[in-house]
């Protein structure tokens, strides 16, 4: 019988064709056999036919049983804890089944996959690390502190008054009306050190960030088709074939729109800096007395210096790394704020625009200046172009920022929390992270 | 009393003064004191800069419908020629030369684009400039005009209003038409009816020269098609030709009927734009400035010059 099974090679995969047609020839002998009344056909036919029905049967008692979906395409998944293997998956991955190989079996996993695709944000949000035990916190705020600086809250002027506020020596007085028009308070947040980069933007592709509609505003909806690479995959306009071109993973993606942006901001646990937020991170002000504020022109000064930013005249002809000119930073340690890449800010054009330009309402605010900004006044901290939500241009990228109101939270909420079991957290993690998003 | 003094007599200079003059653009005597040419009203300054170099100006006619971009284009260009480090470059002659770039340059980096260029020919702005470039060993010297898109339409209605445009489409080198991109892909062709007509004129006085044996050879002279304001249509920097064939159909025959040397390009100032209130009235306004496609025509065309 073993000589048999080995030579039908039953209980290694066969394939359904092979088992159809040495079915079919005994059937076929059986037939012969009855039909010419030949005793030995009979025989021969009904022994083999009898072994192989079986055989078959036996083998398909010996089989475990699994999903129907994922029987013979996917080999299955070795995982040590029987809890978590009989743990129903996150809703979200449910009807992603490419996802399901990626699904991490452990809160360790899962911490780490969510730390290697740049989403530590999510991991820091209360309703995730409650979940979470301490290590897995402090190494996702490692990750945050490498990742992303501090931005202190207070006073940031914009607008017009701004650049009167750097060119002045010392300080700027402005009128009272003036000031309560383009005086803005922001409070602490996290902004990132660079610009997102291809990289990272391809571990939001590469997710199916794209066919996530939760990540995207509702009025992107109908352009999200649109939003395609040179071979009509979904990615940014400028890639191939979903992927960047070779040697450009750490250059800053552009080609995305105000709405990639958000989505990505979205699944990274992120969102957009307002143009407070970033201008206060570039200009670094100082405010010696109410109303009395000197803000930076440049993250390192105030005269520019070609050393320290890509700009037209810098003759780079692209984008650069995220991690050339480091001379650059400003004084928190954010780089590249000036020059490279234009960056999308998640605050209207309109919002401190002049009051005498006319845009339309939906352009969004664009700050920082990019490789071929031709004059180096229009790269300054505080000049401000625009853009249309929908434009994928070659020279506008993003970076993220993370207020420190949601981390705020999860400290206090950690501080309380004390160890849980580890099947625990992961079940709850998973659900949180689901929920989360 | 009154005291005799001794003058010299300085009998060269005076015959110096009689010796006239040739207008670069016109070609017609003009007395060597008088700064500004009595037919035309070009700069008799580009004359005298053209008698103190070995090499001959070549003139170069920029024909543009009104609003096509000639003043930002030519600015632009004198303005990244002059910064550049490497090849190509331009050194302007004279300070006449400069204030194009000047005014541009002032104009854009400030949030506005130059004003429109003025009827009157004495307010044109003309640079002369030595052009270096990789595929030439000698350097060329180039002279062109900033003429106003009106005064072109005005000459192709009313023959010698403007005997400056005449003389630049009799006696250029090389020709370098511009049109609006924005407008050609709204399928607004009415300005291409004045470039049209200039292109005819061109063809016209080339016959004339031929007839009256000034020239013996056929149109040899190279094009440059430039569509501008590129950043706003999408395809028309990266494959030009094809957005010509599509939206400029008329005008692109027209070329390549006239001059069998001509080349295609796009090119962009202006990243994006938007308007702003001056005086109560809507100016349309740059947001930023990404300059784009803007030396490669000139060089083809002063490398096909010969």
């Amino acid at each position: 019988m073993a000589r048999i099974r080995e030579f039908l090679r039953i209980g290694e995969p066969v394939s359904t064709w092979v088992r159809r047609t040495t079915g079919g020839v005994a059937l076929a002998v059986f037939a012969a056999g009855l039909w010419w009344h030949n005793s030995s056909l009979l025989g021969v036919g009904a022994v083999v036919l009898a072994a192989f029905l079986f055989l078959g049967w036996r083998e398909t008692a010996d089989r475990p049983a699994e999903p129907r979906a994922h029987s013979t395409e996917r080999r299955p998944r070795s995982r040590p804890d029987s809890e978590t293997e009989a743990r129903p998956l996150p809703p979200r991955w449910v009807g992603h089944p490419e996802l399901v190989d990626e699904l991490p079996d452990s809160a360790d996993a899962l911490v780490d996959e969510m730390l290697k695709t740049g989403r530590y944000a999510l991991l820091l949000r209360p309703e995730m690390n409650r979940h979470l035990d301490r290590e897995h916190i402090i190494r996702a705020v490692r990750h945050l502190d490498e990742a992303m600086a501090l931005v202190p809250a207070g006073r940031v002027l914009l607008g017009p008054l701004a650049e009167q506020a750097s060119s002045s020596s010392g300080a700027f007085d402005a009128e009272q009306k003036l000031l309560e028009r383009f005086m803005h308070r922001i409070e602490t947040l996290y902004l990132d050190r660079y610009p997102v980069t291809n990289l990272e933007f391809r571990q939001f592709v590469h997710a199916g960030g794209y066919e996530k509609l939760e990540y995207w505003d509702e009025e992107a909806l109908p352009a999200l088709l649109d939003f395609v690479d040179q071979t009509d995959q979904p990615g940014p306009r400028y890639w191939v074939e979903g992927l960047y071109h070779g040697g450009d993973e750490r250059r800053p993606v552009v080609g995305v729109s105000w709405y990639e942006a958000s989505a990505y901001a979205r699944w990274a646990g992120k969102r957009l800096p307002t143009d407070a937020e970033w201008t206060k991170a570039g200009a670094w002000p100082v405010e010696s007395a109410p109303g009395r504020i000197a803000q930076r022109r440049y993250p390192w000064g105030e005269s520019f210096d070609i050393r320290r930013a890509n700009l037209w005249g810098s003759h780079r002809d692209g984008p650069v790394d995220v991690d050339e000119y480091p001379d650059g930073e400003s004084v928190g340690g954010v780089h590249q704020l000036v020059g490279n890449v234009w960056e999308w800010s998640g605050s209207p054009l309109l919002a401190s625009a002049e009051p005498t330009l006319h845009v339309p309402e939906t352009y969004k605010s664009v700050r920082g200046g990019a490789f071929d900004t031709y004059f180096e006044n229009h790269a300054t901290c505080h000049y401000q172009s625009g853009e249309h939500p929908l434009a994928r241009r070659h020279n506008i990228g993003f970076r993220l920022a993370l207020p420190m109101a949601t981390l705020e939270v999860a400290e206090e909420e950690d501080a309380q929390g004390d160890g849980v079991e580890e099947s625990t957290v992961t079940a709850n993690a998973e659900e949180a992270f689901a929920a989360s998003i | 009393m009154p005291s005799l003094a001794q003058i010299p007599l300085e009998s060269y200079l005076l015959a110096q003064q009689a010796a006239p003059i040739e207008c670069l653009v016109c070609q017609q005597e003009n007395c060597r004191s008088a700064t500004r040419c009595r037919f035309c009203r070009a700069p008799m300054a580009l004359a005298h800069q053209a008698e103190s170099v070995k090499q001959k100006p070549r003139l170069i006619a920029v024909l543009g419908a009104s609003g096509s971009g000639k003043t930002t284009y030519l600015g632009m260009l004198m303005d990244i020629l002059t910064r550049q480090v490497g090849l190509p470059r331009t050194t302007a002659r004279g300070p006449l030369s400069i204030s194009l770039q000047q005014t541009t340059a002032t104009a854009l980096s400030t949030g506005w684009f130059p004003e429109k260029t003025d009827h009157d020919p004495e307010h044109w702005h003309w640079v002369h400039c030595q052009f270096h470039c990789r595929r030439r060993r000698q350097p060329v010297e180039v002279v062109f005009a900033d003429v106003a898109g009106d005064a072109f339409a005005e000459e192709t209605e009313h023959d010698g209003r403007y005997p400056a445009i005449r003389g630049i489409l009799a006696n250029c080198a090389g020709v370098i038409v511009l049109a609006d991109a924005e407008r050609l892909k709204a399928g607004d062709h009415e300005h291409d009816f004045v470039t049209l007509k200039l292109l005819t004129l061109l063809g016209d006085l080339r016959d004339e020269q031929l007839r009256n044996r000034r020239l013996r050879t056929s149109e040899r002279r190279p094009l440059a098609l430039v569509l501008t304001k590129a950043d706003k249509c999408d395809g028309s920097i990266e494959d030009p030709r094809e957005f010509a064939e599509a939206h400029a159909a008329t005008l692109l025959g027209s070329c390549q009927t006239r001059f069998p040397r001509y080349q295609v390009f796009g090119c962009s100032v202006a990243g994006a734009t938007a308007y702003r209130d001056l005086y109560g009235s809507p100016q349309h306004v740059p947001l930023r400035i990404e300059p784009h496609g803007i030396v490669e025509p000139f060089g083809w065309l002063v490398t096909e010059m010969g």
